[in-house]
């Protein structure tokens, strides 16, 4: 798909996000609502009690009943639907060409481990904090844009040899 | 090397720019202003308005005035300035004199019977980042030691400034009481004290919560 | 007028299914315009691919100038939505950390469960990550982070009137910027590509 007419797409996805349900896309509030609603299904009283999780489920609520969820789960049907239409689903592992597999997979996972950090710490990831942020200019979308993207060119820089192939001496 | 597609989009999103030109800013949050900053804006002594300069625009019936009396409503009704319209301290802060307070077209001043709680209400509405509020300096107190019962000064200390402040003070007591100070020979009628203007902003629709 | 659920002008059930079918076209644009590509994804801080940043640009400028003239044309209210509020501190150090995930990753959140859902092994590698992140960060949530979270508190704040700009001006000079940005990251790309092989250039789908 043009690279324009997508982003043309995800913006009118986003108008009517914050029109029907007052809120912009997210991603990471998502994992973390289901992450909530795991807890709350194991151990009710703990997280009751939790700080962090007793917002979420307060009287009664169930913290996976979301918004940001079922839109999760639609954004899997949609990747999928994209994925059978473009002739792009099968199994397989994105990397640069001289990395290993199994060096990918371990840097894919402790990548997201620093997200599940990162986006509870900073109320969101690239579309709940920045692009629906910076769709209502607050100052929170400007702030995510400036840090994820300011220290992501500087890891970007000091570890170009995880992207870019090694320069042969 | 640009596609037709890209070029739509982008000439979409400059015309949607242009076009929001001209519209305002969408503005109805204020900032929580920090402590610093408050205790820095509030030691600066720019946000009082002095007795003479408010009887000054009074007289000159300036629309841009807009007075607020911040104490009791029976405090109110017994004695205000003239065209001063009642906010109690209290409740300063509801959604009902937001749109009144929180604007720059009129010159807010608010006054009480010292500073004190004109003070304690500047500093309730600054702290939501409310601008360009003044404060009467010295109250009421003031305005009747300056405008309504203005003194001669002392012989010994006359200069031509506070000479001429005396005789303005004089006029303007002339002007809000009516009473016409010894020893001037001009007759104008007295007239009644003029009363700004407030044109209220349309309240906006505010859905279903009251 | 909208927002619509949070006026209660909307049934809870249907304001889930408007969110899972807005999901499907998240899903879809993000497959379709190559977002499930991590190389595609690295792409926006070395250069060699600029799709990410055309899309992701273009998305972000067409909701806020869309919301912003939807505003003033009474279809919206923008402050009736759920509007985020500013916390400057942790949002700056959590988005350094993120951005460090994003190198050392090469996913965001919501790419890598659109390739976890195209079985895309890194993104699903990703995604475990995510979650035990966020286990991690709620378990130790109240001796390590509930402070830092709650630091920097701004309130809602609306960026340009925090400049003092006026927004449309900001709204305008934003454009500017991304379309020349658009330009100068396609001439990097053609810079690279000329470097590249054919097998890149494949993967890549340049």
């Amino acid at each position: 798909m043009n690279p324009y007419l997508g982003g043309f797409i995800l913006g009118l996805l986003i108008i009517a996000a914050y029109y029907f349900a007052g809120e912009g896309l997210g991603s990471s509030g998502g994992f973390r609502d289901m992450a909530m609603g795991s807890i709350q299904a194991v151990a009710p009283e703990f997280a009751a009690k939790h700080p962090y999780i007793a917002p979420h489920v307060a009287d009664g609520h169930s913290a996976t009943h979301t918004w940001l969820v079922y839109e999760l789960l639609g954004v899997i049907f949609g990747a999928i639907l994209s994925a059978v239409l473009y002739g792009r689903l099968r199994w397989s592992v994105g990397k640069a060409p001289h990395l290993t597999k199994r060096r990918r997979l371990y840097l894919a996972l402790l990548g997201g481990i620093l997200w599940g950090v990162g986006t509870q710490l900073g109320r969101g990831c690239t579309s709940g904090l920045v692009l629906s942020g910076l769709a209502v200019d607050s100052m929170s979308g400007y702030l995510g844009l400036a840090a994820i993207f300011g220290s992501g060119y500087i890891f970007a820089f000091l570890l170009r040899n995880l992207w870019l192939k090694p320069k042969n001496k | 090397m640009m596609k037709k597609t890209d070029k739509i989009i982008i000439a979409l999103l400059v015309f949607g720019g242009i076009i929001s030109l001209f519209y305002p800013d969408t503005h109805p949050f204020r900032r929580v202003v920090s402590q610093k900053e408050l205790a820095y804006d509030a030691a600066l002594p720019s946000h009082y308005i002095s007795t003479d300069r408010v009887a000054r625009m009074l007289m000159e019936a300036d629309p841009s005035l807009l007075l607020v009396d911040v104490r009791k409503p029976g405090e109110y009704k017994n004695f205000t300035l003239p065209g001063a319209m009642n906010i109690p301290v209290d409740s300063i802060l509801s959604d009902k004199h937001a749109d009144m307070l929180d604007q720059d077209v009129y010159t807010v001043v608010l006054f009480s019977n010292g500073s004190r709680l004109a003070d304690q209400a500047w500093l309730i509405l600054h702290s939501y980042d409310y601008h360009g509020l003044k404060v009467l300096k010295g109250g009421l107190n003031a305005w009747y030691r300056n405008i309504l019962h203005p003194q001669k000064p002392d012989a010994t200390e006359i200069t031509s400034e506070a000479y001429k402040r005396y005789l303005f003070r004089k006029g303007a007591m002339y002007f809000f009481t009516g009473i016409r100070p010894a020893g001037t020979s001009a007759s104008p009628k007295p007239a009644a004290a003029p009363k700004p203007v407030v044109k209220r902003k349309k309240k906006e629709v505010t859905g279903g919560c009251g | 007028m909208g927002p619509l659920y949070p006026q209660e002008l909307l049934k809870p059930e249907y304001n889930l299914l408007i969110g899972f079918l807005i999901g499907i076209g998240f899903g879809f644009v993000l497959e379709a315009t190559g977002f499930t590509n991590t190389r595609k994804l690295a792409g926006v801080f070395y250069g060699y691919d600029a799709t990410v940043i055309k899309t992701f640009f273009t998305a972000a400028l067409t909701a806020l100038v869309g919301l912003f003239l939807m505003h003033h044309w009474g279809w919206i209210d923008i402050y009736k939505t759920f509007y985020p509020s500013t916390f400057w501190i942790p949002t700056l150090i959590g988005g350094a950390i993120m951005g460090l995930g994003f190198v050392v990753g090469g996913f965001c959140p919501g790419t890598s469960l659109s390739a976890a859902s195209t079985g895309k092994l890194d993104g699903l590698a990703f995604l475990a990550g995510v979650l035990i992140g966020i286990y991690g960060f709620i378990f130790t949530y109240p001796f390590w982070w509930a402070g830092l979270r709650a630091s920097g508190k701004l309130g809602k704040v609306n960026f340009p009137q925090w400049l003092g700009i006026r927004e449309s001006i900001f709204i305008f000079l934003f454009i500017v910027v991304a379309v020349i940005s658009f330009v100068l990251y396609q001439k990097w790309q053609d810079h690279w590509k000329a470097k590249m092989t054919k097998d890149d250039l494949d993967e890549l789908g340049l």
